[in-house]
């Protein structure tokens, strides 16, 4: 039993009493019931929006399955391009002066405007739909992408370089063998901060150019003051977001086991 | 068959900071098969003259030639063990080892029976499938020298390669380097501070005085081979080692005047 709590109660006690504590606010009668919902209420209603047995969530039931993968399904396909690119560009940018000189300024400039002040031209150029989420999504998950995984090409450690071309690396191998290995845990870093400003833009996407997903579900119940429904769509997005997170990081222990012997408390 | 030669070598480095000479007309022979060890104190130019003989850095003035070719870049005809053990920490133990012969010009010597046999003889053959970060500082120095042997350069140089290690571990990879050599002979350059280990393993110490770093003295070392801790404690080692221990001594001391007399003058 002390050994189960340690290996797994554990993770569960604080997000108990966060729920407590929302439960005895809600008990406390600050606002209505319809304002301000317990937790009770909003696993109910989420059960219905899951399965549509229930009614409770009205004309929601039963659609959370659609509304969960078009969400999933627009942060993976926006993350695919922005991570992709800015590993991209990042690999260019680190190895060459040259490139850096090149594109970096507009990089940098560009990394300033926040996402949502592309909303308006992205409903211009792509129409509602999921062209402009998936562009929203993609440009915020390019920006960690790049600079992380520049940042992993240039802190390569000196000795090593020397000691592959002592042995003789070409310009080529030395890119394959050397620099690249040694920048992934860096580029890993930028994946996995990707990977969550794309579940924030997803939200905020569907919100304004889309009519689907879980970002559209919390605004329309909101405008109905469905707040449960709110709350049920607002813990969806944290539950996704914290499996694709973890995904990506069993991705990165799986395939840079040496990084996590190399650092502390890995 | 490795013979490389340094003629009228100086060597300055530009910087902020100003116009360092870390070089001053450096002239020194090493023989096919020598071992030469350098000694000297610190920032007397000892390692920038080991990166000279590598191809890593290139002389301002005088040439370095290796069997009478001019030396352009690094190659693996010179392998070097570097102080801190270059070891690619992504890489398990063997992979390590494997890196060298699995370049493309060095792709001749691939040859996994080799691999097993350099495992065995730095005694790492069960530790082959650890990454380094699992290993102790000698085995990640003894894995370190097994990937510059799998390539099998002509001349090995060695950049304080024992210098991070405890002090009992040293001495048994002094004997360890040793071995190797007795097995397969190589030209070698070794950098150190440490007089007692330039002493045991080398045919010839040169002692390098600093600000400009220069050649103060060739010690010929005819202490018989083979060698072993026995040797460190025979009458020759000793008179041998207070010789060159004297002479570094002096060389520290007019240092430390020099910068008195630097220090006083801007005051």
């Amino acid at each position: 039993m002390a050994r189960w709590f340690h290996k797994y109660g554990i993770y569960l006690v604080f997000p108990l009493l966060v729920i407590a504590l929302w439960q005895a606010m809600a008990m406390a009668g600050f606002y209505r019931r319809q304002v301000f919902p317990g937790p009770g209420d909003v696993i109910m209603v989420w059960l219905d929006l899951m399965f549509g047995n229930l009614d409770l969530a009205g004309r929601y039931a039963g659609s959370w399955a659609d509304h969960a993968l078009a969400s999933t399904w627009r942060v993976f396909a926006g993350f695919a391009w922005g991570a992709a690119l800015g590993i991209f560009l990042g690999l260019l940018i680190g190895l060459s002066r040259l490139v850096e000189k090149i594109i970096d300024p507009t990089i940098q400039v560009l990394r300033n405007v926040p996402v949502t002040a592309w909303v308006p031209l992205s409903l211009v150029f792509f129409g509602i739909g999921s062209k402009p989420a998936i562009f929203l999504i993609g440009l915020g998950a390019f920006f960690p992408a790049v600079l992380n995984t520049t940042h992993g090409v240039r802190q390569v450690n000196q000795t090593l370089f020397k000691a592959a071309t002592m042995m003789g690396a070409t310009q080529y191998e030395l890119v394959k063998r050397v620099i690249l290995p040694a920048a992934m845990p860096s580029v890993m870093t930028g994946v996995r901060l990707s990977m969550g400003i794309a579940w924030v833009l997803v939200v905020v996407a569907e919100i304004l150019a889309v009519r689907s997903g879980l970002g559209y579900l919390l605004n329309d119940a909101y405008q109905f003051y469905r707040n449960d429904v709110v709350m049920a769509a607002m813990i969806s997005v944290g539950v996704l977001g914290y499996l694709s997170d973890r995904l990506v990081v069993l991705i990165r222990d799986r395939a840079l086991e040496w990084n996590r012997l190399e650092t502390y408390n890995g | 068959m490795a013979e490389f030669v340094i003629r009228n070598v100086h060597k300055v480095f530009d910087s902020r900071a100003g116009h360092v000479v870390a070089l001053r007309d450096i002239s020194l022979g090493v023989t096919d098969n020598e071992f030469v060890a350098i000694v000297g104190a610190s920032g007397c130019g000892k390692t920038t003259l080991l990166n000279l003989v590598a191809g890593f850095e290139q002389p301002t003035q005088g040439e370095v030639l290796i069997n009478g070719q001019k030396i352009a870049g690094p190659g693996p005809d010179r392998g070097v063990v570097f102080q801190q053990s270059a070891l690619f920490p992504w890489l398990s133990v063997r992979e390590n080892i494997r890196f060298g012969p699995t370049l493309a010009v060095n792709s001749h010597r691939l040859d996994e029976g080799r691999i097993d046999g350099l495992l065995q003889r730095v005694g790492l053959a069960n530790f082959q499938h650890h990454y380094p970060a699992q290993l102790s500082g000698g085995m990640r120095q003894r894995a370190a020298i097994a990937s510059v042997l799998a390539i099998d350069p002509e001349v090995l140089l060695m950049d304080e390669p024992f210098g991070a290690l405890d002090s009992l571990t040293r001495s048994v990879m002094q004997d360890f380097i040793l071995e190797i050599l007795d097995e397969n002979r190589k030209t070698v350059l070794l950098i150190t501070h440490d007089i007692t280990e330039a002493i045991y393993v080398a045919d010839r110490v040169v002692i390098m005085a600093g600000h400009p770093g220069r050649l103060r003295e060739l010690v010929p070392i005819d202490l018989p081979r083979p060698r072993s801790l026995a040797t460190q404690s025979t009458k020759r080692f000793l008179e041998l080692r207070q010789y060159v221990i004297s002479i570094v001594r002096e060389e520290m001391a007019k240092a430390t005047e020099l910068e008195e007399e630097i220090v006083g003058s801007s005051l």
